[in-house]
């Protein structure tokens, strides 16, 4: 790759100290002067170890990991807040660390100072902020709002305007951690938007999310973080799906494990999702029939269960629900539930399928599983074509008719 | 130190918006608003005043006490603000903390700005009460801003110090008050510094504070220069103890993160 990296880690290893400090004042007092004693080897833990990678400029590298992996670590020194117990982070250009929504935003300040405060601790000059100032008011929505102290915005406004300002920092790497998931359903979109303009326009990110469609809509490149170690990168389809299967193989085991635990009955251990012939298949066109099969595991029979299925679109649209009634009920073991789709009929886009087994009689949610994605290939909606619906274009037909 | 320094004056904007932010916070839904940096030293002057050459009689030549106290209440006043607002400052930001990088010490840095504000503020009303008591001034007050400014760095070297130390041992909190009340006694803020018996004053005068208050004094009412050799003293205390404090806290500030 001839790009050069704006980011290099070599064997970088973060530890801390374990248990509280209570070291005395007057031990204190004796360290202002003289170093600190090395702690024992069993009162530290390994946050991260080892780590190495770079990170080209124009990438966009995602970092998912459960929590505990040491995701925020890594943020933290790439940020420079800490620094690593060993190794060597090497940074070009400047960069920009969106972690802290609103840092240093105060409830009695308007929105206007606050667009300030905050953009100087982002590290913007005072002019930087002045030039883009109409555009964060705006691109957060709340013209009327800007000389209101921001204790008085609602949650929305206050995150969109955090948002905002973070948006358009100027920066040639970006770090990013869950700043994707405020906001409603539309400003959501937007700010995913605005974080894919910032893509084409080359800015090198690192993006730190629990939210997988995200990670994969944006990243090129993803890392996947297990207690401190890197244990797979590559492409974002792949990462995401060891990533899942390590999820379920933590969920079957714990249930296998521990049978009747707080009323868990049955997991969803699998969402499947199959073309005419069973093949699996991520890619579906709209006119192509689609199987969608819900493996679960049960500890305990349930009698009058419900399969629920939904799907929707990637902005969270509801574009379908419906239940299959298991008439059999549920017994111990392993099963599964499916719904075939004949054709799917839906516009091209991204859309995620989430799983639920419910009971039949009593409000009760026995099982839960979203997250599953498949794609209906093609452009995507724009300005001429919309909707969710997509019929038969071949059978139905348009025609404009003057009478 | 130099990269340090370099990166303090890169992120010079941030301070002037934070010291902006706390002026601002401070008085904001406070009916008097910014009257109180001025009704804070005013009231303990009045107060003193009553007690101190009413009751107490305590001799300040000819130089009325309401004027003699108020000068050291103000030079006070700057004092224990900013360290009361100084020391707690890092720990009552941690998420910014925690998760951002700027250089720290702007976050005490402000702290002490922002006292010197209200200093300004409350030092507005000085000026008509030297008019009211007809104390003739002399050009040796032109030395007031390099006193102030010693005074300053030597603020600014404890509270680096203590905010750095409030981060690790939460203790800091409570002492600070009681510190901050036996200094006041040790200073010649309701007294002059020349009711101490002669023989003491070497120790006396160790305390900057107390020389920094006495030199106010000098060069206002009495047109004396301060006393050189305490004065150039507290000039190498001040030197040593912000050069040590500023090397300790940017040291110190590698843990922040990790420990706050």
């Amino acid at each position: 790759m001839s790009k050069q990296a704006m980011i290099a880690l070599e064997h970088v290893s973060k530890s801390y100290q374990l248990g509280v400090h209570q070291r005395s004042l007057r031990e204190a007092l004796t360290q202002l002067w003289r170093p600190r004693p090395k702690p024992s080897d069993k009162d530290i833990f390994w946050a991260l170890e080892d780590i190495n990678f770079t990170v080209p400029q124009g990438e966009v590298l995602g970092i998912i990991g459960h929590n505990g992996a040491g995701k925020s670590t890594l943020l933290k020194l790439l940020s420079d807040v800490t620094y690593p117990t060993r190794g060597r982070i090497h940074k070009q250009g400047r960069l920009a660390a969106l972690i802290e929504l609103g840092a240093g935003f105060h409830p009695d300040l308007t929105g206007r100072e606050n667009v300030f405060l905050n953009g100087a601790i982002l590290g913007l000059k005072r002019r930087e902020i002045q030039a883009q100032f109409d555009a964060i008011v705006a691109f957060a929505e709340i013209e009327k709002f800007i000389d209101t102290p921001v204790k008085r915005y609602s949650s929305g406004m206050y995150v969109r305007l955090a948002f905002a300002v973070a948006a358009h920092v100027q920066a040639d790497v970006l770090l990013v951690d869950e700043v994707l998931s405020v906001g409603d359903a539309s400003f959501q979109q937007k700010s995913l938007d605005k974080m894919l303009e910032m893509r084409e326009q080359g800015a090198t990110v690192i993006f730190v999310s629990h939210n997988l469609w995200s990670v994969a809509a944006f990243c090129h490149r993803v890392l996947l973080l297990e207690q401190g170690h890197i244990v797979a990168e590559g492409l974002p389809g792949p990462i995401i799906q060891q990533y899942r299967q390590q999820q379920r193989q933590k969920l079957i085991t714990r249930t296998v494990a521990e049978p009747n635990q707080d009323g868990e009955r049955v997991i969803i251990t699998d969402v499947e999702m199959l073309d005419e012939a069973e093949r699996p298949q991520k890619e579906v066109d709209p006119q192509d029939s689609f199987l969608i099969r819900v493996h679960y595991l049960a500890a305990a029979p349930i009698e009058h269960p419900i399969g629920k299925i939904r799907v929707r679109r990637a902005d969270g649209l509801l574009c379908l629900e419906l239940r299959v009634f298991m008439e059999t009920g549920i017994t111990v073991g392993k099963g599964y539930y499916q719904l075939f789709i004949q054709p799917i009929q839906l516009t091209p886009d991204i859309y995620t399928v989430e799983a639920t087994i419910i009971d039949r009689h009593k409000p009760m949610v026995y099982a839960f599983h979203s997250g599953e994605m498949f794609t209906v290939p093609g452009q995507l909606a724009d300005m001429d074509r919309g909707g969710i619906f997509y019929p038969n274009v071949e059978g139905s037909y348009i025609s404009g008719v003057n009478e | 130190m130099i990269d340090h320094l370099r990166k303090l004056l890169a992120a010079r904007e941030l301070l002037y918006t934070w010291v902006g932010r706390e002026f601002k916070v401070r008085y904001s839904q406070s009916i008097l608003g910014i009257a109180w940096a001025i009704i804070q030293p005013f009231s303990l002057m009045v107060i003193f005043s009553l007690v101190f050459s009413l009751v107490l009689r305590v001799p300040t030549g000819e130089i009325a006490y309401p004027v003699f106290a108020y000068i050291g209440l103000l030079a006070w006043t700057l004092f224990s603000n900013s360290l009361n607002f100084a020391i707690p400052s890092l720990v009552n930001n941690l998420n910014l903390v925690s998760k951002i990088n700027f250089p720290r010490e702007i976050l005490p840095l402000a702290a002490v700005l922002v006292s010197v504000i209200d200093f300004a503020i409350a030092g507005v009303i000085f000026l008509p009460m030297l008019w009211w008591y007809q104390v003739p001034l002399s050009p040796l007050i032109l030395l007031l801003p390099l006193l102030l400014l010693l005074q300053l760095g030597f603020t600014f070297g404890l509270a680096l110090v203590g905010a750095a130390v409030n981060v690790f041992y939460r203790d800091v909190r409570f002492i600070i008050p009681l510190a901050l009340q036996i200094w006041f006694y040790l200073s010649p803020i309701i007294y002059p510094a020349e009711m101490i018996p002669a023989a003491w004053r070497p120790l006396y005068f160790l305390n900057p504070m107390a020389v920094f208050i006495d030199s106010y004094r000098r060069v206002i009412f009495f047109h004396t220069w301060p006393e050189w050799p305490y004065l150039g003293l507290s000039l190498l205390v001040t030197l040593l103890l912000t050069g040590w404090a500023y090397r300790y806290f940017k040291q110190a500030e590698r843990e922040f993160a990790d420990l706050i």
